[in-house]
């Protein structure tokens, strides 16, 4: 009897555990954490380069990802937009020859669309914004924020990424993808990328953020808050210099919902 | 449908776990399961072939799109928005002067006709698959086979497709279309007709009246349109400066209409002209108007009919001091419950109260120009008799059901039998099931088309998407169109499709408007405002003196043996149509709360009397036929009546609509009244007991409030002794600043909405509105039965007093987002949490499921998500993709739509500036046909919501409540006070609750 009811009880357990993380939600978060330690790149159907396009031919980031200033996704470009320059089988234009240009336009006369393989994958309960970043103002970033870069021996500090954020432009792309202007092949370069603390990094280091995380749903926010009021509203950045209320990026609601 | 509940109809949900897995992750052990579950698939990339370049498109970018709606025949304006060209959210164009950007509950899932999965996909031949060539081959060839004996049925014309329909009828060789409207308002036409010779629809101006007396119609429902209705009542019953107007409901039943009502005085059904008649003639009396009508009105004093109405004289003589005290008046009569077979006579004797009492020109007015076509019944009996003669080769039916919605007395299904039948319909119905050829049409949402409800109102349609890609369908007047030509190379020399055709008749428009522009900077800017819109021209008319000919007779019902079945519309699935919509199905009967099924009304009196529990099986027959229905006391029914709603009880339109509740139609007599309106009243009906208990579901817990005060009313005299204030609610000691004193909070933002009871009708478009706009599964009558309903938003509806004297009040419920919530506190893992902006956020991803917050919820409002609903495709592409579709194992609750308040954050933040009031509208908001719900920032002191629920002045102040003030929860949503005229009867023995007599139960 008492193994029956000790082996109905680890079934029970068992059977608890899995339906707890069959939420899904908490298998991926336990899954980043446990995949995030390699860089990751995968083989693409198409070795496409964006060294060759971005630095050699001098292709602005936005030429094709036009979406990334408008909308929440930057856009994979369209076929067409290949097609634009390399031109079909029919009047091949750039690079006439190449293997790989070629596939290209094997899918362009199949009418099928490239199944590119997704390297920077914000989870789906996630909503990140590209436009709202795209076209941030760098204002709001702390005065010494980006300072200390040291390019030759961490381009990837957090100090580096908020000098590219700094920068503007397609530079800015770089801060979060990596130098994706000098790779042959698309990976994603930071192991952490795309987890909380990856994004909370960069965000930290805004006018006011660490004086309103203090200020949060803790009891610390509450103690001597009537007290401290004034002082810390002055502080946390709540009204930017143009006169309107900074957006709060520490607010669970700014990404999840 | 799942094959587990084969039996019980619900929306398919994906079983969580089944015997084979969970022995398999039991060999595995629980911390290997999720480790395996962790090979990283990257996800693909998939690009467009071409990017759309027609117009500008942005992916993830709201875009949209002017239309009319075509649920029912009020036409209200659409505003449709698309994202990634798919179309998610239906809401009513602002600059459309009927519906002035709200919906009714209907037009909001009108997005579920669109993705319905019952559509037809695919054209039928004798129920087998073809190919459209086949299909159109066949089409032609019956056409021409049948030379000129056609008949076209469809529903009356609201546009231009009925012109379009007549050319094409004679260009196919000749033939009839005859108009099917179930709920028509065809008799109201004729009296109109024969009191002022106006065939038409007036415009009723609530807002001008002092009192309305609504002799049974339920104008907040499916009378007319309940959307433009229920804004122009709200303006005139909601209190304002101190006073308060008067709606007296004078009928048999008490429908949602009937329970706005400041006084319900209970007549015998079929009654309601007798009733106007006895008004009428005091009036006159009093005011010497009308001389000819004296004679003809002392027929009808009081005292004379009191016996036939069941209306004692004084009370006849009391409603008129009332009219005359609170003038102008507006009667109302038509709808179901006036339809016995002296309609037309009960209706002119309304017409003489209007007239009587110079509404006539003032409350009531004539356009200048005529109403759309009606329905005549008349001619389907005809029909019906022609097709057993065999006079008809071909019957086209056209989007519309016939065969569910007659009286199947009237044996439509069998004659149908007789011709070749082609079904043109966009959904699966008992007449396309019939239908020797189906050919699938497509919907609103993705053709063209136009609608002139009334003067003035020109709306067009147009499609807002491609069409939806599982379904094989075209635009009804293309194939049409195709038909013809393939049939008689002559036929519309002029159009290649309908596009054409409507141009044509727009650029006569444009003429007519007098718009000199060339026609397509005219046909864009149509496009773009959704129509042409003017100020309508009104005409004088007067009370013709041949009325007197009019007679009004006592038809006699209440003395007859059984009780009179009141056949009553439905306010969610309309005259059946509805039936298909999930959300439609599982958003509860706001008056019965009840989802997925009929009932049969009944006095509590009588049933006991009969011996009838509440939620009993009855078999209730009527020398047409009979059904098994459920039994539900309602105090709002004539003691010797019964009302059995219509729309449910189909038998071929897909798993959602199919075998819930019954069909009323199946108990009615084949009668015309002299309009040709169908008689809905007049049929006696024997009850008997099947069974006590039924397998109903009801989402109240209880009819009661006992006490609670959840939805709060005061009366006009409290009010104006500054009696309704409640002393703000002693807040106890506090531990914790309050979050407006701590730093980061509410600056600049605190969300806060108010809602006004008084102007709350009950209608539940903001439930749907919310189904839509949110995700929310659709979880189907077994689940709802143990409380697993999703909605975010619910419509409370509470029973105050007993017998005649009842009083119904609505109370939407939803999220409080409390300053001091109770869920917050317990969640273990900070997945719910008081924002910066006062919103009680709720993090998915974070929630792990421990339904602690759901528990310590004092307004449940919560709702767990117990499964990984399914959304069968392709109703998946209504899916807002702006929020997250929440998955197995998580809390969800209202968010006070904080996708829009972000979409809204990022636009105002690129213009540089802070948000103003009224830029963020949440979708319940949004659709409130009667504006009761107001939404914005408590921190600005001139927002809307401030100024309602901060404001010091005493209208405002007397009627602010929190709902369970005394838990200081200290929600952000005010209520604002119910109005009565009155104390109700029995409202002391509220808090006793257990006096009643089994109202209904959970």
């Amino acid at each position: 009897m008492k193994i029956v009811s000790y082996s109905l009880m680890l079934l029970n357990t068992i059977f608890i555990l899995w339906r707890t993380f069959s939420a899904g939600l908490l298998v991926s978060a336990l899954c980043m954490a446990l995949n995030s330690s390699t860089v990751f790149a995968e083989e693409q159907p198409i070795a496409f380069s964006h060294k060759l396009h971005a630095v050699q031919n001098g292709i602005a980031c936005q030429y094709c990802h036009l979406y990334a200033r408008r909308s929440f996704s930057s856009g994979v470009p369209p076929v067409s937009t290949c097609v634009g320059c390399h031109g079909p089988h029919e009047q091949k234009l750039v690079q006439p020859e190449s293997k790989e240009v070629n596939k290209m336009r094997d899918f362009w006369s199949k009418k099928e669309p490239i199944p590119w393989v997704k390297i920077h994958d914000v989870p789906d309960f996630v909503r990140f914004p590209h436009k709202e970043h795209i076209n941030a103002d760098s204002n709001r970033l702390l005065d010494d924020a980006g300072g200390g870069c040291d390019t030759e021996n961490a381009s990837r500090s957090l100090e580096c990424k908020l000098a590219l954020f700094r920068t503007g432009g397609d530079e800015r792309c770089l801060a979060c993808h990596g130098d994706i202007r000098q790779m042959d092949v698309i990976q994603q370069v930071d192991e952490n990328f795309g987890t909380m603390g990856w994004c909370m990094e960069c965000h930290l280091q805004v006018k006011g953020a660490k004086e309103r995380k203090r200020t949060g749903n803790t009891m610390a926010g509450w103690y001597h808050a009537k007290e401290m009021n004034a002082k810390r509203e002055a502080t946390i950045g709540l009204v930017n210099d143009k006169g309107y209320h900074n957006p709060n990026m520490l607010d669970c609601y700014t990404c999840h919902y | 449908m799942e094959r587990r509940v084969k039996n019980e109809k619900e929306i398919r949900m994906k079983k969580g776990l089944n015997r084979r897995n969970l022995f398999k992750y039991m060999g595995a052990g629980g911390a290997t399961a999720v480790i395996a579950g962790c090979e990283k698939k990257p996800e693909k990339l998939i690009p467009m072939l071409v990017p759309p370049t027609d117009y500008e498109y942005t992916p993830h970018t709201a875009y949209q799109y002017m239309t009319t709606c075509r649920e029912c025949e009020a036409a209200c304006g659409m505003m449709v928005t698309t994202r990634d060209h798919r179309a998610q959210k239906a809401e009513g164009n602002p600059n459309h002067p009927i519906n002035q950007g709200t919906l009714c509950a209907r037009g909001q899932a009108s997005m579920q006709s669109l993705y319905n999965p019952n559509r037809q996909a695919y054209p039928l031949a004798d129920g087998k698959q073809i190919p459209w060539e086949e299909g159109m081959q066949q089409f032609s060839a019956v056409i021409q086979a049948a030379s000129g004996a056609i008949t076209y049925l469809g529903k009356p014309a609201v546009g231009s497709e009925g012109s379009f329909v007549d050319e094409w009828l004679q260009a196919a060789g000749g033939g009839k279309r005859i108009k099917f409207n179930l709920l028509a308002q065809t008799s109201l036409a004729e009296a109109n007709k024969i009191a002022f010779g106006r065939a038409d629809i007036p415009e009723y101006a609530f807002e001008k009246a002092g009192v309305v007396l609504n002799f049974s119609t339920d104008f907040l429902e499916t009378w007319g349109n309940t959307v433009e209705n229920a804004r122009r009542f709200a303006d005139m019953h909601a209190y304002k400066n101190g006073k308060k107007n008067r709606f007296i409901h004078i009928s048999p039943h008490v429908s949602l209409t009937g329970a706005k009502a400041d006084r319900w005085v209970v007549i015998h059904p079929g009654t309601e002209g007798l009733v106007a008649l006895a008004i009428a003639s005091v009036i006159r009396e009093e005011n010497g108007s009308h001389k000819f009508l004296k004679n003809y009105l002392k027929e009808y004093v009081p005292e004379k009919v009191a016996d036939a109405t069941g209306v004692s004289a004084e009370v006849l003589r009391e409603l008129a001091k009332e009219v005359i005290e609170h003038a102008p008046l507006l009667a109302l009569g038509g709808g179901n419950v006036t339809a016995t077979d002296q309609g037309v006579e009960t209706l002119v004797a309304v017409n003489i109260l209007n007239a009587v009492s110079g509404a006539l020109d003032n409350t009531i007015r004539f356009y200048d120009q005529a109403a759309p076509e009606g329905s005549t019944h008349q001619d389907l009996t005809q029909l019906v008799s022609d097709l057993n003669a065999g006079k008809i080769k071909l019957l086209i039916i056209d989007d519309s059901n016939p065969v569910y919605a007659l009286p199947h007395s009237m044996g439509f299904l069998k004659a149908m039998k007789k011709a070749f039948v082609v079904s043109l319909a966009s959904q699966k119905s008992e007449t396309t099931h019939a239908a020797n050829l189906v050919l699938p049409t497509l919907t609103a949402y993705e053709s063209w088309g136009d609608a002139f409800p009334r003067a003035g109102v020109r709306s067009i349609q147009q499609p807002v998407m491609s069409t939806v890609n599982t379904f094989d369908a075209k635009a009804r007047e293309d194939i049409l169109l195709s038909a013809a030509q393939s049939a008689n190379e002559k036929a519309f020399p002029r159009n290649s499709n309908y596009l054409d055709y409507l141009q044509d008749v727009w650029s006569k428009i444009q003429r007519e408007v007098g718009d000199e522009r060339n026609f397509d900077s005219f046909w864009i800017n149509v496009l773009e405002n959704g129509g042409i819109f003017e100020q309508p021209k009104y005409i004088s008319t007067s009370l013709n003196r041949k009325v007197t000919s009019v007679k009004v007779n006592d038809p006699g019902m209440a003395d007859r043996d059984g009780l009179t079945l009141l056949p009553t519309t439905s306010l969610l699935l309309g005259d059946g149509s509805g039936a298909n919509k999930p959300w439609l199905q599982e958003v509860p009967n706001p008056m019965s709360q009840i989802v997925w099924d009929s009932w049969m009304e009944i006095n509590p009196e009588t049933a006991q009397k009969l011996g009838i529990n509440d939620r009993a099986i009855i078999e209730v027959t009527t020398p047409h036929g009979s059904v098994h229905v459920t039994a539900y006391y309602h105090f709002g029914i004539h003691r010797n009546a019964i009302s059995i709603p219509m729309g449910q009880g189909h038998r071929h339109s897909g798993n959602v609509a199919d075998g819930f509740g019954i069909n009323v139609m199946e108990l009615l007599p084949n009668k015309m009244d002299n309009a040709g309106s169908l008689v809905f009243v007049g049929t006696q009906a024997k009850l008997k007991l099947i069974n006590e208990k039924s397998y109903t579901v009801n989402t109240d817990g209880n009819a009661r409030q006992l006490g609670r005060d959840i939805a709060a009313a005061a009366t006009v005299e409290e009010l104006a002794h500054g009696g309704g204030h409640q002393e703000k609610h002693n807040r106890p000691y506090e531990f914790y600043p309050d979050h407006s004193e701590t730093a980061g909070y509410y600056k600049p933002y605190r969300w806060g909405m108010t809602i006004d009871l008084d102007r709350c009708n009950g209608c539940s478009a903001c439930v749907v509105a919310c189904y839509a706009e949110n995700n929310l599964p659709v979880v189907g009558k077994v689940r709802t039965a143990i409380g697993r309903e999703m909605s975010w938003i619910r419509l409370e509806r509470y029973i105050e007093g007993y017998g005649d004297d009842f009083e119904t009040r609505f109370s939407p419920m939803l999220c409080q987002q409390c300053g001091n919530a109770g869920c917050e506190t317990v969640c273990p893992v900070y997945a719910t949490y008081h924002n910066p902006e006062g919103l009680n956020a709720m993090v998915y991803n974070r929630c792990v499921g421990t339904r602690y917050c759901s528990n310590n919820c004092a307004y449940k409002v919560r709702r767990f998500n117990w499964f990984n609903y399914e959304f069968p495709a392709p109703l998946d592409q209504q899916l807002n993709t702006t929020i997250t579709t929440r998955e197995v194992g998580v809390m969800e609750k209202c968010t006070f739509c904080v996708q829009r308040i972000k979409a809204a954050k990022y636009d105002a933040k690129n213009l540089g500036r802070d948000l103003e009031d009224g830029e963020v509208v949440t979708a319940c908001q949004q659709t409130c046909p009667t504006k009761a719900i107001t939404f914005g920032n408590l921190m600005d002191p001139e927002s809307k919501v401030s100024k309602n629920a901060l404001r010091d002045d005493t209208e405002k102040r007397d009627r602010q409540y929190e709902v369970l003030a005394e838990l200081n929860y200290k929600p952000a949503i005010t209520y604002l006070k119910k109005v009565n005229t009155r104390e109700v009867g029995g409202h002391h023995s509220d808090s006793q609750g257990s006096h009643e007599p089994k109202q209904t139960h959970g």
